[in-house]
């Protein structure tokens, strides 16, 4: 990210991106409430819970809101200009941010999406999205 | 407890629009003692300092080494442009408390006069929320993208159309004609205008956004009796309430049903005042969505009628739902925070001293701010005079 990390190193981000790595999507379930969290963290944001496991989660899910940047909020960004980045409900039940690997006009809000992690991260592990392969479930 | 508890006496802008060879530091004094001169106060009689946004370790006690007082009572809360609104209430509760007596609230900022030369802040560590988990999806930051994608919900949700979003900004510079401070004074603005300004984050168009200006005001807040002698009519602080539904927006719960929902339900409920008594309201524009969303979850409004809410000019002069009347952080001033200007003109409006742009006979006044991502929602009811 911002140079090298070496100060407060944050175990559960560096279990997270270690799944990016290795292309899964790994996100914490609660052992109390049973729900899936993003991002990682402590303890569970919803009940407090403390007891959290990680599930390898599937990338489909729905676009819930979408915007196509046209500026970039640094450098690193500007070759992807115009770009979508989108909240995608994914159908584990938990939401993530994640930028379109497509066109801008490829991508309509509520329409049906896979998540996967960025295999060339311009500025720290991340998620990219396309729209699913039609057939795959309508939004 | 009997209230309202205190006043605001008085209120001032410093510098605005494009300021050069001035610091924040030196616009906060400028407008605090104009503010404190008004009410026919001092340095010496403020005990209470409530400032934020200044980009250094401490701002209140930076604002109060600058400004030469001693204060017995600081609140440096930072949630963005509605901070100001948070300090009202906060000035309030302490005067109620008696951890003060009389407050003074400011803020300046030079975002105009520093673009390009001082670089956003990069300086949180990796493990925010934001740095660790949301900067790698590259979205617009600051804030734009954030309410992009609620904007983008919103017109997905409802039948509202990028014209009447547009609308918002055309009021608001409809206002602007009326007031000569405002940055945009003497730029009409049309609806098509709007539209075909450039795209910065679908749906938002360059004039979908606020202003960027240099800028900043004062705010003093006393004790109902001691307001009762000074040289400005007293605005009664009657109601208030305050929201964090998220910091990052990808923490959000859902984009279209905001804070302000608790804030203004608090407010009223505390103000014994219903929507219907608001004769002025001054709602935080930093985005057109964001007074649409705010129309609605203040209740003005219901659910998915804000566009249309804003049709037949009910939101320009003249209109029977008087709003906005500076011109707005969308053509008056928007020095990064705007919300101090929300209560300087909503107490001005109350004072009737607002010229061609005085909303006849206003007696109530509500000013809400919005800051962050649409994140953090605090609403402020006022009563012109000793309530």
């Amino acid at each position: 990210m911002t140079g090298t990390r070496i100060a407060n190193s944050d175990p559960q981000a560096e279990i997270y991106y270690d799944g990016l790595s290795r292309g899964v999507i790994l996100l914490q379930r609660c052992g109390d409430c049973n729900r899936l969290q993003y991002p990682p963290r402590l303890h569970c944001g919803r009940c407090g819970g403390r007891e959290l496991s990680w599930d390898e989660v599937e990338g489909t899910g729905t676009v819930y809101a979408k915007t196509v940047n046209r500026r970039a909020p640094e450098p690193a960004f500007e070759k992807f200009l115009p770009y979508v980045v989108a909240l995608v409900d994914l159908d584990a039940r938990v939401r993530v941010m994640a930028r379109a690997d497509c066109p801008p006009g490829d991508v309509l809000t509520a329409m049906r999406v896979n998540v996967f992690p960025d295999p060339d991260p311009v500025v720290g592990p991340g998620l990219l999205f396309t729209p699913a392969p039609s057939g795959t479930g309508g939004a | 407890m009997d209230r309202p508890v205190s006043s605001i006496v008085g209120v001032a802008e410093s510098q605005l629009g494009t300021v050069t060879s001035e610091t924040p530091l030196r616009m906060m004094a400028a407008a605090s003692l104009d503010a404190l001169d008004e009410a026919g106060l001092a340095l010496e009689d403020v005990d209470g300092l409530f400032t934020a946004g200044l980009p250094t370790w401490s701002p209140t006690m930076e604002v109060a080494d600058y400004l030469g007082i001693r204060p017995q009572h600081v609140n440096g809360t930072d949630v963005g442009g509605s901070s100001f609104e948070f300090h009202v209430a906060a000035a309030d509760a302490a005067i109620a408390a008696g951890l003060c007596t009389t407050a003074l609230i400011t803020y300046a900022n030079t975002p105009r006069q520093d673009r390009g030369a001082v670089p956003l802040s990069r300086d949180e560590p990796d493990y925010t929320i934001r740095n660790a988990y949301e900067r790698s999806a590259g979205l617009l930051w600051p804030d734009i993208g954030a309410y992009a994608l609620a904007a983008d919900r919103y017109l997905h949700e409802t039948t509202c159309t990028a014209e009447q979003l547009a609308e918002v900004a055309v009021a608001a510079r409809e206002w602007a004609l009326l007031n000569p401070k405002a940055f945009r004074y003497g730029h009409p603005l049309s609806v098509s205008d709007v539209l075909s300004s450039p795209l910065i984050a679908d749906p938002l168009h360059t004039r979908d956004c606020c202003l960027v200006t240099d800028g900043g005001g004062a705010v003093v807040v006393t004790s109902r009796d001691r307001a009762r002698d000074l040289r400005k009519e007293p605005v009664s602080i009657v109601g208030y309430g305050e929201a964090i539904s998220h910091g990052n927006i990808s923490i959000a719960d859902d984009l279209v049903l905001t804070g302000a929902r608790r804030s203004a339900d608090a407010a009223f409920a505390m103000a014994g005042l219903t929507r219907e008594d608001i004769d002025v309201a001054q709602i935080y524009d930093s985005f057109t969505i964001t007074v649409l969303l705010s129309l609605e979850n203040l209740g003005f409004c219901g659910r998915g009628e804000a566009g249309a809410f804003t049709e037949g000019g009910r939101i320009r002069p003249g209109g029977a739902f008087a709003m906005n009347t500076s011109g707005g952080g969308l053509s008056y001033c928007h020095p990064g925070r705007f919300g101090i200007f929300l209560l300087i003109e909503a107490v001005r409006q109350l004072r009737g001293e607002c010229g061609e742009r005085q909303v006849p006979g206003a007696q109530v006044a509500l000013a809400h701010g919005t800051g962050g991502n649409l994140s953090s929602s605090s609403t402020v009811l006022l009563r012109k005079g000793i309530a």
